[in-house]
């Protein structure tokens, strides 16, 4: 019963949610103007010009060599963060896993602005720092570079790297790493040849994931790139989309190509993930963790994690601090500090409308997604019904869709709807933008979960329903949390699809400080970027120490 | 009356054909094995019985219902079916109790009545007072005893165990099977078992039904499996066999025949496949236990030996044929020497290849 | 063309003298406006729904003096300019009519959505006293005016640099000494960096044009694609001056203590913050009661309390600007001479495919998207 009705519930509802959206980007790539533009009509140009003409050809190549840059430095230093905190004796293991996802607290604006504080040449804060104290000339550091993009785009996705990684390296049974060490394999031996072909799977998965992620990300370049060294189609994206004049057709059609691009990633993404389940198996056992001793590297290894936790959070923090708290006229040897920006902003009434919207947001979507994902999952998974694969493909689409045109898409599937202009329309684009994430890993807690366990279930004469309740619920209960913990930073922090479909009624954080930021008035987008911050961090701490939600977790 | 019937039951999975028109029936109160290597279609048999796997075609009945038949799936929940895993299944955020009363609870039984239930079914599977652990502190054996309790507290109209001795020790195993069969026998439900383990089939069941590649190869007592082997498989599935190949040189009615083995040695031996009349190369099964030391027998020479306490296994060269012989231990045999042996007659089971 | 024509030439603010005393008489001025009837009709429609570009933060204080003073509720949405007249376009092209009122710093976009019939016709009493160039009668009514000019961090120049910015003229920021030390961003950034842009290589192409550029894309500048790191780092000292600095964001930075401080060469690009009342407005009463009220004396003083623009009515003046307070008191600080305006009504500007884009992000070696 069930097994038959679900594709009827769950084929129109992601239509609705994903297809439709996806689809207006589409037919938005072959119109010469807007949508409902009485004088537009349909056209080969825009598509012809993004995927035939040289200057988009040489951006997608710049884009493609820097997201693929940006992918393995991320996924390296992730995999190095990973192992270091999961499978080592560390110190302060848990306080360092917390600090390795606070760059996820950021949105990538925020961030970039941040590092532009610390790293501009001349005036950045690292530079008028080493002159004074070093004696150097010229710029120490230069984050607006192509190889300063890179890093602060891999710093920025290294936490994507290191969830998924630290997840596989936990499930991963101890006892191969000790037939190495018994075998004579030094640590760093065992780590190399035992430890990372076991994770191997993951680690391919996270890259794909963040090669994907990458090629849509419009901030880092569109802040940082100060001399157009630094081609990127999300920024063409976004100049085409957001500023004069409105080239929707063009930004569609690439939106059209990153998609493509993305689709591959999704392919060779699931192709490697599907690997990765071969390995991956829990047992009702449960493995007693065994951590290889670093001994003499303790300290050192420490202090590597020490410098990422410094370059990517208390460094960009204490920017925006400083961009908060410090008066404009001060220097950093003399500051003079201030709390006008910050009184400015918390006592007036749009902060306090946007925080309880954010909030809002904050807390449906991250619910309707997990239960959406999961419910995805149990049906493809499970109950294998009817168009799974389809299913499974368009679940996935969003996230090859750059969050820009994405959100256009939700615009033209709404704006008629009652549903437009209220936080309703808000909750329903970041579900089926993020829903991919939820789905992702409910899916491997399926997969974790020994299909006996839901068999038995059925065969004491509990439905499907009853089952998914009563069952496979409570048992990826800790993989659903973390779903629900990384959907809720995203939904908190998210801002392109937001600027899309906001309205009076429900301003969002992000699309505040967007429109702080749209003044040139970078303290007070820094005092949202710090309030945005302590709500992702109070909701991900009341997780970790309320309700003990494991903050890795396999995607 | 069968409690249960299969008819030309086909799971394809593309091109892949898992079952292959397999037709049993199981009778009320019995105790069936479904007996073969790994991927001959018995667990995918017993899950379509379980409706835990679909049916490409075929039909199931179960009792006087029709579970599956052409256009038809009665979901498992209702089948009145239970079913015990090869994991044990044991769900890790319930107690004991709760797992076993879970089927109970879904059929929104009294409370007060799952109680007395539940302690009752705990006491016939030996757990009394584990109501309160969780399925994780409780041992293998322990915890299969509670996938049993779960399975059998629901009164199902039939019983499916899925190898569910595989995972444990071995002395264990060999008390359980003991254990499972009286608690069958006492329970009197009709069981389906799946296992690849033959000792435990012929240990615990009524009938064997032994498959391979998809299909039936053979079904019957496991006396008659051991001693009538309809094919090489069969044979050489179901306990030790040596296989020779042979020809046929002489019949003589009654389905008695002497084959002439390779090297000339002649044997007299007879068909136990009804209706087949040998000619020609056929497959010769001696089980090692009745090749015997005689004096006056066939001269062979001892080429290794093996002690296994009670017996000793013995590899013997009788000219141009290699024959294992389980010999009783008290002989004391050594490699590289002579020793005569005879074969009874009645010990020399004429096989078709196929 | 003749570029003399083109620009206007005013006595800016100067009403100065009259300032008090002008705003209550122009209260009383503007009563004929809003009338009991409207006043009783706008409360009738309850809400009223404000698609706006200016300051969220003041804009908000602005409202709630209007919601406050007639009862009214007010719903605000502040979008940037190009953004927010597409949501209000395409929202008027399928119907769903949300917006009472659009308000936008660049009028030609709104003389365009009048062409598409978007736009009510509606003449307020208090238009009357804003200055033609600055209205388009019953479409559009500049409101609030945002100069633009060269901007620079005090830290970083020697005095006789600062000499030269404040009375080079616009051939100031030519001057190859700002090698490495000029910040800019691309047209594409916003309207009002197009609008600057569009008054050297358009308007005044013969004086300036093509090779003035060239010689600041010489100076090799920092090229900003978004106006907040270009603002933010002129005050952190990054470089040293830049083109197209916003009165307003200017002196927000000056407020914070930043050491910034800007000139006016004439001609002066203004942006204009203007306002229509839209077709099919869900609350058309209450749009007329806020277009009367913002273009009365008394709606454009309540402004000036929470933000830093000139009003457009001659009668109403800063009281900053009375009370030489803030940058009014600075010794460096001068007002601008003359207004560029021309482009408001100019049809060329709205032109969608904005060539001079192209133009500029050759003549600086810019690659983006925008391929004109």
């Amino acid at each position: 019963m069930t097994r038959a009705l679900l594709p009827w519930l769950l084929i129109p509802l992601l239509t609705v949610l994903i297809l439709v959206p996806v689809g207006f980007m589409f037919l938005g790539a072959f119109m010469s103007g807007a949508l409902a533009d009485p004088e537009a009509h349909l056209t080969l140009s825009k598509v012809a010009a993004v995927y035939t003409t040289l200057p988009f050809l040489r951006t997608l190549g710049s884009t493609l060599v820097i997201a693929f840059l940006v992918a393995i430095a991320a996924t390296l230093g992730g995999v190095t963060m990973a192992w270091l905190t999961s499978r080592t004796d560390l110190p302060a293991r848990p306080i360092m896993e917390t600090c390795i996802i606070a760059p996820l607290f950021l949105s990538p604006f925020v961030g970039a602005i941040a590092w532009l504080v610390l790293g501009s040449p001349r005036a950045g804060l690292l530079n008028v720092i080493a002159r004074a104290w070093f004696g150097t000339t010229g710029a120490v550091v230069n984050v607006a570079t192509p190889s300063g993009i890179v890093l602060i785009m891999a710093l920025y996705y290294l936490p994507y790297a290191y969830l998924t990684v630290a997840a596989a390296l936990r499930n991963m049974d101890p006892s191969m790493e000790e037939a190495a060490c018994v075998n004579g394999s030094g640590i760093l031996g065992t780590a190399l040849k035992v430890t990372l072909p076991v994770v191997r799977p993951a680690l391919i998965s996270a890259f794909f994931f963040i090669f994907v992620l990458a090629c849509g990300t419009f901030a880092i370049p569109a802040v940082l790139d100060r001399a157009s060294q630094v081609r990127f189609l999300a920024v063409d994206v976004f100049q085409a989309s957001a500023t004069y004049p409105i080239d929707y057709g063009t930004a569609a059609a690439i939106g059209t190509l990153l998609f493509w691009i993305s689709v591959m990633g999704i392919a060779a993404y699931r192709f490697a993930s599907r690997a990765a389940r071969r390995f991956v198996t829990v047992t009702a056992r449960g493995y007693r963790i065994r951590l290889v001793r670093l001994r003499w590297l303790r300290w050192p290894m420490a202090g590597l994690v020490g410098v990422y936790v410094v370059l990517s959070i208390v460094l960009p923090y204490l920017a925006l601090v400083w961009s908060a708290f410090a008066r404009a006229g001060g220097t950093i040897f003399a500051p003079v500090w201030t709390l006008a920006n910050a009184r400015g902003v918390l006592t007036s009434a749009e902060v306090a409308g946007a925080t309880v919207n954010t909030l809002e947001v904050g807390l449906i979507t991250p619910t309707l997604c997990v239960g959406l994902g999961l419910l995805i999952a149990y049906a493809v998974r499970r109950l294998r019904v009817p168009a799974s694969n389809a299913i499974d493909y368009i679940t996935m689409f969003s996230i090859a869709v750059p969050g820009i045109v994405f959100g256009t898409g939700v615009f033209w599937t709404y704006v008629l709807t009652p549903a437009y202009g209220t936080i309703a329309v808000l909750v329903l684009a970041f579900v089926a933008a993020y829903v991919p994430f939820a789905y992702r890993i409910s899916d491997t807690a399926l997969l974790q979960i020994d299909r006996a366990l839901e068999e038995a279930s059925l065969l004491c004469g509990a439905g499907n329903g009853r089952t998914l309740l009563r069952i496979t619920l409570p048992l990826a209960r800790p993989a659903l949390l973390s779903a629900w913990i990384m959907v809720f930073i995203f939904a908190v922090r998210e801002i392109s699809a937001a600027v899309l479909l906001t309205s009076s009624d429900n301003v969002v954080l992000s699309v505040l400080s967007f429109n702080y930021l749209d003044f040139g008035d970078v303290p007070k987008a820094a005092v949202v970027g710090l309030l945005q911050t302590a709500l992702l961090a109070a909701g991900v701490i009341a997780g970790r120490y309320v309700f003990r939600v494991k903050l890795s977790s396999q995607v | 009356m069968s409690d249960l019937s299969v008819r030309d039951l086909v799971v394809k999975y593309g091109d892949f054909l898992a079952v292959d028109n397999v037709s049993f029936t199981v009778e009320a109160g019995a105790f069936v094995s479904l007996l073969g290597p790994s991927g001959c279609g018995k667990t995918t048999t017993l899950r379509c019985i379980a409706g835990l796997e679909t049916a490409t075609t075929g039909h199931i009945s179960i009792g006087t219902d029709r579970v599956v038949c052409p256009g038809h799936e009665t979901p498992p929940e209702r089948r009145g079916v239970n079913m015990v895993f090869q994991s044990y299944a044991v769900w890790p955020h319930m107690s004991v109790f709760d797992n076993v009363a879970y089927g109970l609870r879904t059929r929104n039984t009294p409370s007060a009545e799952i109680a007395t239930r539940v302690t009752e079914v705990l006491r016939l599977v030996g757990l009394d007072g584990y109501g309160a652990r969780y399925g994780t502190e409780l041992s293998g054996g322990q915890q299969q005893r509670v996938a049993v309790a779960r399975a059998v507290i629901t009164e199902p109209r039939l019983l499916l165990f899925d190898e569910p001795l595989s995972n444990l020790d071995a002395g264990l195993r060999e008390r359980m099977r003991f254990e499972l069969l009286a608690l069958q026998r006492r329970l009197g439900r009709t069981s389906v078992y799946v296992t690849h383990d033959q000792a435990e089939a012929m240990v615990m069941s009524d009938r064997i039904i032994l498959m391979h590649q998809g299909r039936i190869v053979q079904e019957g007592s496991p006396r008659s499996l051991y001693e009538r082997p309809a094919n090489r498989f069969a044979a050489a599935f179901i306990g030790n066999a040596n296989l020779l190949e042979a020809t046929v040189t002489a019949s003589h009615g009654d389905g008695r025949h002497t084959v002439t083995l390779p090297g000339g040695l002649t044997l007299e031996g007879h068909v136990a496949t009804p209706g087949w009349v040998p000619s020609g190369a056929v497959l010769v099964c001696i089980r090692p236990e009745n090749v015997e030391p005689a004096p006056d027998g066939i001269p062979a020479t001892v080429t290794r030996v093996s002690y296994l306490g009670p017996v000793q296994t013995v590899e013997l060269q009788a000219g141009a044929v290699t024959l294992r012989a389980d010999l009783p231990s008290r002989h004391v045999v050594a490699t590289g020497t002579a020793l005569n042996i005879r074969i009874d007659a009645s010990a020399v089971v004429l096989v078709p290849e196929t | 063309m003749t570029h003399s024509g083109n620009i206007v030439s005013r006595r800016l603010l100067l009403g100065a003298a009259l300032a008090a005393p002008a705003i209550i008489a122009a209260r009383a001025q503007s009563k004929p406006g809003i009338t009991d009837d409207l006043v009783k009709a706008a409360q009738k429609d309850g809400t009223l729904s404000y698609y706006h570009n200016s300051d969220i933060g003041p804009t908000g204080l602005w409202t709630d003096a209007f919601a406050k003073r007639f009862g009214l509720q007010m719903k605000n949405m502040r979008l940037p300019s190009y953004p927010l007249f597409d949501r209000f376009l395409n929202e008027s092209r399928v119907g769903r009519h949300l917006a009472d009122l659009v308000q936008i710093t660049d009028p030609t976009l709104l003389a365009y959505a009048n062409r598409l019939g978007f736009i009510a016709d509606y003449t307020p009493a208090g238009g009357a006293m804003i200055p033609g160039d600055l209205k388009q009668e019953g479409i559009w009514y500049g409101l609030f005016t945002d100069p633009m000019g060269i901007g620079y961090n005090s830290k970083t120049v020697t005095p006789e640099e600062e000499k030269l910015i404040q009375t080079g003229g616009w051939n100031a920021l030519a001057d190859p000494r700002w090698k490495g030390r000029f910040g800019t961003a691309t047209p594409a950034s916003g309207g009002s960096s197009y609008a600057f842009c569009y008054m050297f290589l358009v308007t005044l192409r013969a004086q300036y044009g093509k090779p003035w550029f060239s010689k600041l894309a010489a100076n090799a500048p920092d090229i900003y694609a978004s106006k907040a790191p270009l603002f933010e780092r002129l005050a952190a000292g990054e470089y040293t001056l830049m083109d197209q600095g916003s009165a307003g964001t200017l002196s927000d930075y000056y407020l914070k203590g930043a050491p910034i401080r800007w000139s006016f060469p004439a001609p002066t690009p203004i942006a204009l913050t203007s306002q229509s009342i839209t077709k099919n407005a869900p609350h058309p009463a209450a749009a007329r009661l806020f277009q009367e009220w913002s273009t009365t004396a008394e709606g454009q003083a309540e402004w000036l309390k929470y933000s830093i623009a000139g009003a457009t009515r001659p009668d109403v003046v800063d009281p900053r600007h009375a009370g030489k307070l803030d940058w009014f008191k600075e010794p460096w600080f001068h007002e601008p001479t003359e207004f560029y305006t021309a482009y408001l009504k100019d049809e060329a500007f709205a032109d969608p495919k904005k060539p001079i884009i192209a133009e500029w992000n050759e003549i600086f070696n810019y690659q983006s998207g925008k391929k004109g």
